[in-house]
């Protein structure tokens, strides 16, 4: 076995000064407690992310095709010629527009929703995430409403709800009132997106073209689900030949950028402030290291006498950092690991979930590729770049001073 | 063969001290220590004989003056070079053993030959200890062995890599009268047995006087006695 790797293992071991000392106790913790909080906290937001983008995408499109002159006028020949691309999952007009709901003597807002109940469930989760009714009850002026939003209006199956739109329309004595439409609830949908819940109102394409004017058997969009949600710009690319002039389209990245860039930058602050645990732990092996060099001053200038180059003195120290480093990672590693294989089985509610935050459990999600292995690579990096400084001044010490004097 | 394996040549050395000027401690020794001699220093304590024995043996630079190793200049080595040197041709005993207290008393002796190869040589540490009469002691750490056995383990430490020469500074220094004996003889016995040369410090007058050449350092020279 080389030396260093011999001397550095006894010398770990050793009760004063090495692994069992309380110091030395102290970096490992310091290195695993790092480790731990990055693990879970990042898993944490990788869940968060996931599950944002899922429901995201579960309620939305992958690509969003519009026009630039108000409707798609023939918005299922469009989407007929679409789904017959490769690669394409489904294609279905969705009209979307604000509107205000009258509850009682007050309106509140709301988003309205005009779907195709036969195709809808080929590009979104819509079916999934209804608790209450099918796609198809929406047919004859019938409406789906967020889970939250019924429970402010109080409202239950077959209750009539009445929407009023922006648009107005001019009575016979030459008046101008707002457009209203009264549909009947039919279903209740349930996303966890309390924003969502609170709003969405869904109701069929051609209600919603009966109350906004647009047109019958127009639609504001075309919602396109796609194979491999992350090469958008492919299938873009091979769609807008299929477009007359004057239509535009969106993807999913696009439409949420704001939200998407929040959650990077979060978890990018999120990691680096977790990561001064563990620079904080560097100082302590700093320490750690420091005392060990101490306590064998003697032994070191033993070695430069039998023989040891001062690069193998060096390692010696070196290594002593590494095992902290590596100990402490292993810890922090197999706790986190651990705590965030338990948070997912147990799926722990968070308190006031659902109602305070948009979801009621906690998600998570760990990521062996990138997070786990930078986690683990940057602990290792730090104990070993805080060991160099102490274990090239033990490098240097001369042997003679060392040795002199009992 | 009686060419001078180590030669010292107008070595002086001398320590900055504080508001003072330096304090001058070898004045200019010339040394010559041949294959398989046997060569002895005495003097009185502070006189420099730990000093000497420490240039001599490439722990130390002098100040000024040469000391070569089979022709070869000390100073004009490398760290790496040095450490060879030392590992390979020196051997060094010191007043206190020195030996690491992780290690037992075989893994200590096995240290030297570790260095110098990661397969260490196993075989004559084994043997070296049966040499020193410790090899029932094999596995005890150096907290678990009395002074004189400390110092027969430091021994062969010193000898397990083959070293053409030993660098004793007061060996028996700690040890009483008769454990200082049996670990002089010891030395004496192995140095002869192997023709190692051996640079002795020593106190005590009987001993010196069994070396093939025996000096006193006396105000900062070495006169032969
Ligand atoms: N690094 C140093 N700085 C200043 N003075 C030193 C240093 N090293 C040694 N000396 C001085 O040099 C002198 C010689 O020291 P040395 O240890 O060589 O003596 P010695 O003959 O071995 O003594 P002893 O018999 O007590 O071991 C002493 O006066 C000592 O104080
Ligand atoms: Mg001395």
């Amino acid at each position: 076995m080389r030396y260093q790797n011999f001397l550095a293992g006894r010398f770990y071991k050793s009760k004063k000064g090495g692994f069992l000392s309380f110091i030395s106790f102290i970096s490992v913790i310091g290195i695993a407690v790092g480790v731990f909080s990055l693990i879970v906290v990042l898993s944490v937001m990788n869940g968060f992310t996931e599950d944002l983008t899922e429901k995201v995408i579960g309620t939305k499109a992958h690509i969003y095709i519009s026009s630039m002159y108000g409707g798609i006028k023939d918005p299922f020949g469009t989407a007929e010629r679409i789904k017959k691309l490769p690669g394409i999952l489904g294609a279905s007009p969705v009209s979307s527009s604000e509107i205000m709901i009258r509850d009682g003597d007050s309106v509140g807002g709301g988003i309205l929703f005009g779907i195709d109940p036969e195709s809808i469930d080929t590009v979104t989760d819509f079916g999934k995430y209804l608790i209450i009714g099918e796609p198809r009850d929406i047919k004859d002026g019938g409406a789906v409403i967020g889970s939250e939003l019924a429970l402010e209006l109080s409202a239950g199956i077959n209750d009539k709800i009445t929407l009023i739109s922006p648009n107005v329309k001019v009575t016979p004595s030459g008046a101008m009132v707002p457009k209203t439409v009264e549909l009947t609830i039919k279903g209740v949908i349930k996303t966890g997106m309390y924003e969502y819940d609170k709003s969405f109102i869904y109701a069929d394409l051609e209600d919603f073209n009966d109350l906004f004017d647009t047109g019958k058997g127009t639609a504001t969009s075309l919602y396109v689900k796609i194979k491999d949600i992350y090469a958008t710009r492919r299938y873009m690319d091979m769609i807008s030949p299929l477009l007359s002039p004057g239509h535009y389209m969106r993807d999913w990245i696009d439409m949420n950028h704001n939200l998407f860039t929040a959650l990077k930058t979060e978890k990018f602050v999120m990691g680096l402030i977790l990561f001064m645990i563990i620079f904080v732990a560097g100082i302590n092996i700093i320490n750690t290291i420091v005392m060990l060099v101490q306590e064998k001053r003697k032994e070191i200038g033993i070695l430069r006498a039998l023989g040891s180059r001062s690069s193998g003195i060096k390692r010696i120290f070196l290594l002593q950092g590494a095992y902290i480093g590596a100990i402490g990672t292993a810890i922090g590693a197999f706790a986190g690991i651990i705590t965030v294989v338990l948070i997912d089985v147990l799926n722990i509610r968070i308190p006031g979930g659902g109602v305070v935050y948009y979801l009621d459990v906690l998600p998570v999600r760990l990521k062996v590729l990138p997070d786990i292995l930078v986690i683990i690579a940057g602990a290792m990096a730090i104990s070993l770049v805080f060991s160099l400084l102490p274990a090239s001044w033990a490098s240097r010490i001369d042997p003679i001073k060392a040795i002199r004097h009992e | 063969m009686n060419e001078a394996m180590l030669a010292l040549k107008g070595i002086v050395r001398s320590f900055p001290v504080a508001g003072k000027e330096e304090l001058e401690v070898l004045k200019g020794i010339d040394l010559e220590i041949a294959r398989g001699k046997f060569v002895s220093i005495t003097g009185i304590s502070g006189s420099g004989k730990s000093t000497l024995l420490h240039i001599a043996g490439g722990l130390d630079s002098p100040t000024r003056g040469d000391v070569s190793f089979n022709g070869k200049l000390l100073r004009e080595l490398s760290d790496a070079e040095q450490s060879e040197l030392r590992n390979t041709n020196f051997g060094f005993i010191f007043q206190f053993h020195y030996l690491i207290k992780e290690l037992t008393a075989f893994e200590n002796i096995l240290l030297p030959s570790m260095i110098k190869n990661p397969k260490e040589d196993r075989e004559r540490a084994g043997l070296l200890l049966e040499e020193v009469g410790l090899y029932a002691r094999k596995d005890h750490y150096p907290n678990q062995l009395s002074g004189g056995e400390l110092q027969r383990v430091a021994i062969a430490r010193a000898l397990v890599n083959s070293p053409r020469i030993i660098f004793a500074d007061e060996p028996t220094g700690e040890l009483d009268n008769e454990n200082a004996e049996k670990v002089f003889r010891m030395l004496l016995d192995i140095t002869g047995k192997y023709e190692h040369s051996l640079l002795l410090v020593t106190h005590n007058r009987e001993f010196a006087s069994e070396a093939d050449e025996s000096y006193r350092l006396h105000f900062g020279l070495l006169e032969k006695i």
